[in-house]
């Protein structure tokens, strides 16, 4: 049953139209539990976090409430903290899978108070450049209070979240100021710490990370999220980036995703940049699409730069179209 | 050279001038490490070039921040529902609400997005008698200004740009289909006309009213911000490297004109760009919010740094609001100068800032 709903989400979220661009994938933690834990929080992936918040958009904020249908398109929805406990499945919620549809609510529950003060399966952060996606933000000054779900950050390193705004509006994915009262959270049991970085976050790093007049496409199929990059052949400097927000030093996989077609590359130069060296290999564009290549295992450096750790794709000198779309960083042993 | 100060770092790309010519120029400024204190972003000019040819220039960021503008007080509104007032709602569970954004007019006009009345309050001068209009949109969240019209955004919730005139007619009313975002600022290009933003990357111009606009990948776009007036000029800003940005300026038929390169120094780090404008002589203002240090606390006032791109090098900080409901926590006006929304027990307020002129 959980397998099955948790499919149904998935598939949800690939026909969104507020795809995340970047999610960050499955697999370690849960070690470490404080003695603050009021009850352990089941293992859970990122992925399934992002989902579950992708199904709630456009439901009705409604205060006091914490779950909504995923396959009803709107209707009623969760108020802001009923909205993080469902998405991050928290104990001592109605579970997700046994609630959604129903207008049921538990009392007392967590609420902002709650995740501000670390009262539950979950814990501080140090800092917000340490945040992922499915992470949270919020606030609580005793008699007001708020929190969302990181989504990504963009080009501008600018919060993307998910929300339960206020009685009147929808759960939304939108950009949003949040100063400095919103404090980082985390919660217990993550099982992954992967990433994956769509092609927006290629084009959204802009100068520095893009160069050249590359367009986003849908055109061929197998693409990972809204869409893909692609750049026409040309003997000028064109490339493409992707740099990811590494959470520490170590060993990771890295996975290279593309559409393919007749008229591609079939010697796309793309390069592995890690803090000692960089690698270099051509792929062949007109075949293997809509899959994840494995480029290799490579030390990367903790933090963000592209010097520490990133992936870049060229369109200088290849002989047709080159298709940049995602990228997957997966942590190893 | 003095020894304390940061290192010009030269990028040659296309500048037929010197290097030492440069570091002449620019030597003064870089004499005294208190100067750091006055102007936290400190542009060193590596070269430069003519006509078609790119400049850039190297900022770094300083070790400690000089105090935060006071800025003065331009007009004041109590909260209610009243004419002259702005609503403040502190609901049960939910974001608590209030003004969610303003825009200032180049004649120094205000109109403030009055999100819990559900309508804009128009500010002709701090001493006149304010102005309503009332909206129907469920979900505003964006505002921009001319002397001739308020332009008011819903990518949330009924996706409508709305266009009003000062005296409250409804001018136009566009339906716009967010397919790819999210809408990250309402902007204006040279003539006044709207355009919408997405991700902090690209930029849409809104058509005539009457059309769908959908905000796809097909959608005809430009990179950046615009900026300048008449001309074709557009700005972008990038988070680059560990704790730096680079900000780049466009021209469309000239390309890269541009560029600066911000650095990190000592623990100030960028977390993130919060803003990126011009003022009204195309001078390029950059604004960002100075990355948590582990062990501090950053919950205080403070940590908002505003840089003006230009030769002067000045520079700003601000007093980042504890109140996130009031959007985005500055805007530039018309004049140049930096307006700043603030959230107090009494009312609402906006305040003014002025880029400090930097001694030599």
């Amino acid at each position: 049953m959980r397998a099955t709903i948790l499919s149904c989400l998935l598939r949800r979220q690939g026909a969104s139209r507020h795809g995340g661009a970047t999610v960050v994938v499955a697999l370690t933690l849960l070690a470490c539990l404080p003695a603050t834990v009021q009850a352990a929080a089941p293992p859970m992936s990122r992925p399934e976090i992002i989902a579950r918040a992708e199904s709630a958009l456009g439901t009705a904020y409604t205060w006091g409430r914490e779950s909504w249908n995923p396959d009803a398109g709107g209707g009623s929805g969760p108020d802001c903290s009923g909205f993080v406990l469902k998405c991050w499945e928290v104990p001592n919620t109605l579970l997700y899978q046994e609630e959604h549809g129903v207008n049921a609510t538990i009392s007392p529950r967590y609420t902002t108070y709650s995740f501000y003060n670390n009262l539950g399966p979950w814990g501080p952060i140090s800092d917000r450049a340490s945040l992922l996606p499915g992470d949270a933000l919020v606030y609580n000054n005793g008699s007001a209070g708020h929190v969302v779900l990181y989504a990504e950050g963009d080009g501008w390193n600018y919060p993307v979240v998910y929300e339960a705004p206020y009685t009147g509006a929808t759960v939304r994915r939108a950009s949003r100021y949040l100063s400095s009262v919103y404090q980082p959270r985390r919660r217990y049991g993550l099982t992954d710490s992967s990433i994956l970085l769509d092609n927006p976050t290629a084009v959204s790093v802009g100068g520095t990370d893009v160069a050249g007049n590359w367009t986003r496409s849908t055109s061929n199929p197998g693409y990972y999220g809204h869409n893909y990059q692609v750049r026409a052949a040309t003997t000028a400097t064109a490339w493409a980036r992707w740099t990811p927000r590494l959470p520490a030093s170590g060993y990771y996989n890295i996975y290279v995703r593309y559409t393919d077609g007749w008229n591609r590359a079939s010697n796309a130069r793309i390069t592995v940049t890690t803090p000692t060296a960089s690698a270099t290999r051509y792929l062949d564009q007109r075949g293997g699409g809509g899959s994840w290549l494995k480029l290799g295992r490579y030390y990367l450096a903790g933090g963000y730069s592209p010097k520490k750790g990133s992936v870049t794709i060229y369109a200088t000198g290849a002989n047709g179209y080159v298709v940049a779309d995602a990228v997957l960083f997966a942590p190893t042993n | 050279m003095n020894g304390t100060a940061p290192t010009p770092r030269p990028r040659s790309r296309l500048g037929p001038r010197s290097r030492a010519h440069r570091i002449l120029q620019i030597g003064p400024f870089l004499l005294v490490g208190a100067i750091l204190t006055l102007t936290p972003f400190l542009p060193q000019q590596a070269e430069a070039g003519g006509v078609g040819q790119s400049e850039e220039q190297v900022v770094v960021m300083p070790t400690a921040l000089p105090e935060a503008s006071d800025g003065s007080t331009v007009i004041s509104l109590s909260w209610g529902e009243a004419p002259g007032e702005v609503g403040l709602n502190a609901p049960d569970g939910g974001e608590r609400r209030g003004p969610e954004s303003f825009a200032v007019a180049s004649d120094g006009r205000i109109v403030i997005l009055d999100s819990v009345n559900r309508r804009l309050v128009t500010v002709e001068s701090p001493s006149s008698p304010t102005g309503t209009i009332p909206l129907q949109l469920r979900s505003p969240r964006f505002l921009a200004a001319t002397t001739e019209q308020i332009h008011v955004l819903d990518a949330d919730d009924d996706h409508c740009l709305q266009t009003f005139a000062w005296d409250g007619r409804l001018l136009a009313d566009r339906d716009i289909h967010e397919e790819e975002g999210p809408v990250t600022a309402l902007l204006l290009d040279s003539d006044g006309s709207p355009m919408i933003e997405l991700a902090h990357d690209r930029t849409v111009a809104v058509g005539t009213p009457g059309e769908i606009h959908g905000l796809s990948a097909a959608t005809p776009s430009s990179r950046g911000r615009p900026a300048g007036k008449g001309r074709d000029r557009w700005v972008t800003a990038n988070i680059a490297g560990d704790g730096g940005a680079r900000v780049e300026q466009r021209d469309d038929q000239r390309g890269l004109e541009r560029s600066w390169s911000v650095e990190p120094s000592g623990r100030a780090r960028v977390d993130h760009v919060v803003s990126l404008d011009s003022d009204p002589d195309g001078r390029v203002i950059l604004g960002v919010r100075l990355r948590d240090v582990p062990g501090e606390r950053r919950d205080t006032p403070g940590s908002l740094l505003l840089t003006r791109l230009d030769d002067q090098g000045g520079s700003l900080v601000l007093a980042e609001s504890l109140y996130a409901y009031l959007g985005a926590p500055y805007a530039i006006g018309g004049d140049g100068r930096v307006y700043a929304p603030l959230a107090e027990t009494a009312g609402y307020r906006i305040v003014v800032h002025s880029f400090p002129e930097v001694t030599r």
